[in-house]
């Protein structure tokens, strides 16, 4: 794996830290001594043919593969120095919260979409959930879209609503971080652009981690990039120098095209 | 894959070894006009002179066209930036091969330009502009060293013919002085047109990460 910068530096204002991450499906063995810190209020892209093992490396980063049968997972993670296995996984999960590829509402009201997860956590009052729903949905840039009708149902918004619909309801737990997995590859330009927008805006409270397809945007709005293949962390790097003068010619095959 | 992207690469570098070519031609038809006093030739270098601007632009349009098709990355990216880069250097040396054209009729009845090197800085100018366009198009960053290293024997060049024209100058004081600015004018345009092959030359290296 390539570091181009000093690692010292880069482990000082980590969120979240691998260190040898090893994981097997089975005999498949997946993904292979990742070593990597994920700097803290910055845009990290993940990105990578399909079965590289970006997402699965997402998903170990709050314990989604546990409960897959054959997993077996090897190294270390840690969320701001505590290693995750440590961690009650709601715990972790509220922390470490995650958007999927398809935005996936409850089927229930806008506002019990976004109470539901301080719900579980312990919030009852009335008056604190609607605060949580209001900050959740402003910091999504959906409050204007939906406060009229924050009691209608979630199942009626467009794609993109649903989507940052499932934004506020990961940032209704108070996460430091946020995992998005191929978040807007099933949305039009438009609504893209509004989510990369809101992350862009996001970043500055939260840490968050993005499996991408689209080359253009890891560009466009990720601080840092790093890219993987059969399972290994080939490069590393600002997203500008990945983009401009990427080191491993692995990784200028792949993101000119030219790779496979 | 990417064949089509590929093929394009392709022809920006076909288009790059073109505006080169007409580049060496434009110093070439210099060369003839200073040594045999065809004044017809200063028109026709005009003619290249506006060529190598239109091929310019038409490269240029290549450019855009590539990055607004292929969103180039890496690489591709820095290939395209350096021929967006290159062309605005081959360009200048085809207006300074034109300034040089319209100076030599007044030097044209003038003996200093037989007792200065002009003609071997335009050899060298010459040398250095096909050189530096092979290096880019062969990303030879070897043959781009020894371009900006080979800029050093132009600027010498530079400084014989202005020692000479002192010297001319300075040995007959009843002559007439304004051949020997002319010929320092004319020197001062082979030596700018070093100065863009060299700059050519760093862009190839800026392509190969060097």
């Amino acid at each position: 794996m390539i570091f181009t910068e000093k690692r010292q530096g880069d482990f000082m204002s980590s969120v979240i830290e691998t260190k040898d991450l090893n994981l097997w499906y089975g005999k498949h063995h997946a993904l292979m001594d990742i070593n990597m810190a994920v700097p803290k209020n910055q845009i990290t892209a993940l990105i990578g043919p399909s079965g590289c093992g970006k997402s699965t490396f997402l998903r170990t980063l709050n314990r989604m593969n546990d409960q897959i049968e054959g997993v077996r997972i090897e190294g270390e993670i840690s969320l701001r120095g505590e290693n995750i296995k440590n961690l009650d996984a709601n715990v972790l999960r509220s922390r470490v919260g995650m958007v999927f590829q398809k935005a996936n509402p409850f089927p229930m009201s806008i506002y019990d979409n976004i109470a539901y997860g301080p719900r579980i956590l312990g919030v009852h009052k009335k008056k604190e959930l609607d605060e949580i729903v209001e900050t959740s949905l402003k910091q999504a840039a959906i409050w204007d879209e939906c406060k009229d009708r924050l009691k209608t149902s979630a199942l009626g918004m467009s794609g993109g609503q649903q989507q940052r619909l499932c934004i506020a309801r990961a940032l209704a737990v108070k996460p430091e971080v946020l995992l998005l997995d191929e978040s807007t590859s099933a949305l039009d330009p438009v609504s893209t652009s509004k989510i990369e927008d809101l992350l862009l805006e996001l970043k500055k409270k939260y840490t968050i981690i993005m499996v991408t397809h689209n080359m253009q945007q890891a560009a466009r709005i990720a601080d840092r990039t790093a890219f993987f293949l059969l399972g290994e962390l080939i490069e590393y790097d600002n997203t500008e120098k990945i983009f401009s003068h990427p080191a491993d010619k692995r990784t200028e095959d792949y993101i000119t095209g030219r790779f496979g | 894959m990417r064949d089509n992207f590929n093929a394009e690469l392709k022809e920006l570098n076909s288009e790059l070894v073109e505006m080169g070519k007409m580049c060496v031609d434009a110093i070439h038809r210099d060369v003839d006009a200073l040594a045999d006093e065809k004044q017809g030739d200063i028109e026709e270098i005009k003619k290249v002179s506006e060529n190598i601007a239109k091929k310019q632009q038409e490269i240029e349009d290549l450019c855009y066209s590539l990055i607004i098709k292929e969103q180039p990355v890496a690489g591709d990216l820095r290939m395209i930036h350096t021929a967006s880069n290159v062309i605005i250097d081959m360009q200048r040396i085809g207006v300074n091969a034109y300034d040089v054209a319209e100076i030599i009729p007044y030097v044209a009845d003038s003996q200093l330009k037989t007792q200065v090197p002009i003609l071997m800085m335009a050899d060298a100018a010459s040398y250095m502009v096909s050189k530096s366009v092979e290096s880019l198009v062969n990303r030879d960053s070897d043959q781009a060293r020894k371009i900006i290293a080979y800029d050093d024997e132009v600027d010498d060049l530079f400084d014989e013919v202005k020692a000479s024209v002192i010297e001319a100058i300075r040995g007959d004081k009843k002559k007439d002085a304004s051949p020997g600015i002319d010929i320092m004018m004319i020197a001062k345009y082979f030596e700018r047109m070093g100065d863009h092959s060299e700059s050519i030359a760093r862009h190839v290296l800026h392509l190969l990460n060097q």
